[in-house]
């Protein structure tokens, strides 16, 4: 999937302002944890998701005030 | 927000689905409750879509739906817990779908031992790509408050990493 913020990179790519370690030691956490971020984006959704994400498509298309279930938001 | 407008906003979560998803499964490792919170984290936004402002930054909105709805659970249930030697996340379930790679395990575990405010600080910096700024007005804090979370959480994690990929003494 396309980064949504349009720059795979992200603005905080050099970890601005770092001033503890080496550049190549935070390359290696930035790394991991993108890793680790493109890993978890890459898996299906569960089925629970997935169910409400159709279900948000369909409150989108249709447009109208529906709510999906558990409104809770406060 | 129009109702007109329904439509862009559910296709802006749909499309930020895998990014909460990441971002929640870093946050705790029980990967039963991250989906839940993304669930709950969702329905949230949508009964409060009125008030997203078009044009301002959807997934910090989001991600700061989903930091409240863990901070919430956590105070009702304590479950998620400081777990400084991996006992308790050695126990949370784990997806079947989950990548087994001992990166990937390596890395959650490491952050599982992270505090939790240099967590999140580190997560939403180096990882989701916000801003120092924008990760502060997320968490709620000063920018200072957030550049010394993550620069003491990545060099921690470094530490906690290094130490994951040393082998133990006398092997085994």
């Amino acid at each position: 999937m396309a980064d949504p913020r349009g720059d795979s990179e992200g603005p905080s790519a050099g970890l601005p302002g770092d001033d503890a370690s080496s550049g190549s030691e935070a390359d290696e956490v930035r790394r991991r944890l993108r890793a680790l971020y493109q890993s978890i984006e890459s898996e299906p959704l569960p089925d629970d998701l997935r169910a409400l994400a159709e279900r948000l498509q369909r409150e989108g298309t249709s447009a109208k005030s529906g709510s999906l279930p558990d409104d809770d938001a406060g | 927000m129009e109702h007109g407008s329904d439509d862009t906003f559910s296709e802006q979560v749909l499309a930020l689905l895998p990014r909460l998803r990441a971002y929640a499964r870093s946050l705790s490792r029980d990967a039963t409750f991250a989906d839940d919170l993304v669930q709950d984290a969702v329905v949230r936004a949508w009964a409060a879509r009125d008030r997203f402002v078009p044009g301002s930054n959807m997934e910090a909105w989001l991600v700061t739906i989903l930091r409240n709805a863990f901070l919430s659970d956590r105070r009702k249930r304590s479950r998620e817990v400081e777990d400084p030697e991996g006992a308790h996340t050695a126990t949370l379930t784990v997806h079947a779908s989950q990548p087994s790679t001992m990166e990937f395990q390596d890395t959650l575990a490491a952050l599982q031992r992270l505090p939790f405010e240099q967590r999140e600080a580190l997560l939403l910096v180096a990882a989701s790509g916000f801003s120092y700024q924008e990760a502060a007005t997320i968490c709620g804090v000063a920018e200072g408050t957030i550049k010394s979370r993550v620069s003491r959480a990545r060099a921690h994690l470094e530490e906690l990493l290094a130490h994951a990929e040393r082998p133990a003494p006398g092997g085994a």
